[in-house]
């Protein structure tokens, strides 16, 4: 059996662990840039709060019901998360974080699992000050289901496990939508419901074969999945990294070039001492930059940029992106940008083309040491056309402080 | 052209430098380095930094500015000391923990209050270990 453990509100109660005194107030964190609404608490769902919406259009309730309001505070969720990870990870044989508030746990050949899961709850209170929720099955996609489960369910306590026999399952599955079933987008939801499946034991119940030529062979394993099979593995999507993604919105709107070049070269900073962690070198670059969808008038401009040759350069990445936003430039309200490594290999792999120049030895020693002097996330030193703290820097006006990743912010202890 | 000889695996290097005099008596020896993060975190998926904060403490050891490695995995025995959070106030509070007589103590020269462990009362761990910053520890204030 597995097990899917996953934080509730991580976001928010990560907000309250080092705050007791907002532990029974409506929390609500905000997006980069404090643009919406992106985690609620309790608290805030019951008084009418929903996710996902502009500050603005909060902001009445917010004030009217004085609502708390976090910017995300990344490293403290970070923090919180890997300790959550690793206080669950001794429970059992195998883990798999899946997301930075969801772990998959291997219970193989593990008994007496409901006691398990609520020991395993108790102890992350502990541990972590944070609540979460345990969902069992014999595959993923019925850990999912379990989960939610656990979520919907009060008298469970926080755990659900769904028996290998089969009338739970069944009872369980009966009354599942099939749209909230792990792995099943709206889209093939809406497909779905017009062959007359509704519930997620319809889906577990219908003939695969045509499911797999109508729907591809991911929804038939989740079908198959349904039914009590193994069909999606553990580590199964753990793979070298594809594309290395920078992408924000700017606390204020850029029109002009040279403000815009200069914030994307600060993400292209970012993005390469990514790549050089991974031991990674690139090729191509996408540059993205748009207005805002909430303006009605929606424009972006993009450039994709390849390099003379695979690199793991700033300086030459920076020069070939500069050029590359240059070229598409047209004047727009911008609001954010993006930067996308990709077309990565790995470097010890890599065989040099006979035409294309190769890194030289120079540049690569350069680089370690400007990521030598930029550990941890620090920016010491960079380019001088990149932005130092600028206006146009992330606005996260209500964030907390970084409890757990600064000596400056840990808590006060009151000894009076 | 390359020399076709060589191997594509990179050859294995000695660690280390090869010195043509007597070796090292000590290289058998060669142990870690000591960590003070070994020595004073023991749970570290459970332990948390603070700074105390006011006198009321200095009985046990504990001065203004000391750092706190509080472990919230222990459970607290008769006078240990715990961080506890109170009536729902914005910072933790540092206590001796009086099991038997179920409340909180300063350990101050000075008078502070005993708090009773009841409701609106959370111990939210236990102060394994204190550090003294007999200079300024240097840190950027933010």
């Amino acid at each position: 059996m597995y097990a899917l453990v996953d934080c509730v509100s991580f976001y928010a109660s990560c907000e309250t662990v080092f705050r007791p005194d907002l532990r029974d107030s409506p929390i609500l964190v905000m997006s980069n840039n404090d643009g919406c609404c992106v985690t609620l608490n309790e608290k805030a769902k019951a008084l009418g709060f929903q996710k996902f919406k502009p500050f603005y259009q909060l902001k009445p309730l917010i004030d009217h019901h004085q609502a708390i309001v976090f910017s995300s505070n990344y490293e403290l969720y970070g923090w919180l998360s890997n300790q959550v990870m690793e206080t669950l990870a001794t429970f059992a044989s195998d883990h798999e974080v899946y997301s930075i508030d969801e772990s998959w746990l291997d219970f193989t050949g593990h008994s007496d699992l409901r006691a398990t899961g609520h020991e395993m709850i108790a102890t992350v209170q502990q541990y972590t000050g944070l609540a979460t929720r345990v969902g069992f099955g014999s595959n993923k996609t019925l850990c999912k289901v379990a989960s939610v489960v656990a979520k919907r369910v009060k008298a469970a306590n926080g755990v659900c496990c769904i028996d290998d026999d089969g009338t739970q399952r069944r009872t369980i599955l009966e009354r599942f939508p099939v749209g909230q079933v792990w792995g099943v987008g709206p889209k093939t939801a809406v497909k779905l419901n017009a062959l007359g499946i509704h519930s997620a034991l319809e889906l577990a119940d219908y003939d695969k074969d045509s499911l797999r030529t109508q729907f591809g062979i991911t929804v038939e394993r989740t079908a198959r999945e349904l039914n009590g099979q193994k069909c999606f593995n553990f580590h199964e999507d753990v793979v070298e990294q594809q594309q290395i993604i920078v992408s924000r919105s700017y606390a204020k709107p850029i029109y002009y070039l040279k403000p815009l070049q200069s914030i994307t070269i600060g993400y292209l900073e970012k993005a390469m001492a990514k790549l050089r962690a991974n031991n990674q070198i690139v090729r191509h670059i996408t540059f993205t930059a748009s207005t805002s969808r909430f303006s009605g008038n929606y424009q972006s401009i993009q450039n994709v940029i390849t390099l003379p040759a695979h690199t793991s350069d700033t300086l030459t990445a920076a020069r070939f992106v500069s050029m590359g936003i240059e070229q598409c430039y047209r004047r727009h309200k911008f609001v954010r940008s993006m930067v996308c490594l990709t077309g990565l290999r790995g470097n010890e792999h890599y065989q040099a083309d006979l035409l294309e120049p190769e890194q030289s030895n120079a540049s690569r020693e350069l680089m370690k040491v400007i990521d030598t002097i930029n550990t941890g996330n620090q920016k010491n030193i960079f380019l001088a056309r990149s932005p130092k703290q600028t206006e146009w820097d992330m606005k996260r006006e209500f964030k907390s402080p970084e409890y757990t990743t600064s000596w400056g912010d840990l808590p006060r202890i009151k000894c009076s | 052209m390359k020399p076709c000889n060589l191997p594509d695996k990179p050859l294995p290097v000695l660690a280390g430098h090869i010195h043509a005099g007597f070796p090292s008596p000590a290289a058998d020896y060669l142990h870690e380095t000591l960590s003070l993060t070994n020595l004073l975190v023991t749970h570290p998926s459970a332990t948390f930094l603070a700074w105390a904060e006011g006198n009321s403490m200095e009985l046990v050891g504990i001065f203004d500015g000391d750092l706190l490695v509080v472990d919230r995995s222990l459970t607290p025995v008769q006078n240990d000391i715990v961080i506890a959070s109170v009536d729902n106030q914005k910072e933790f509070t540092c206590k001796v923990f009086d099991q038997k007589n179920r409340c909180l103590r300063a350990a101050s020269n000075y008078e502070y209050p005993d708090i009773d462990c009841i409701e609106g009362v959370f111990i939210e761990g236990v102060v394994a270990h204190s550090v003294r910053m007999h200079r300024p520890a240097s840190y950027v204030k933010s």
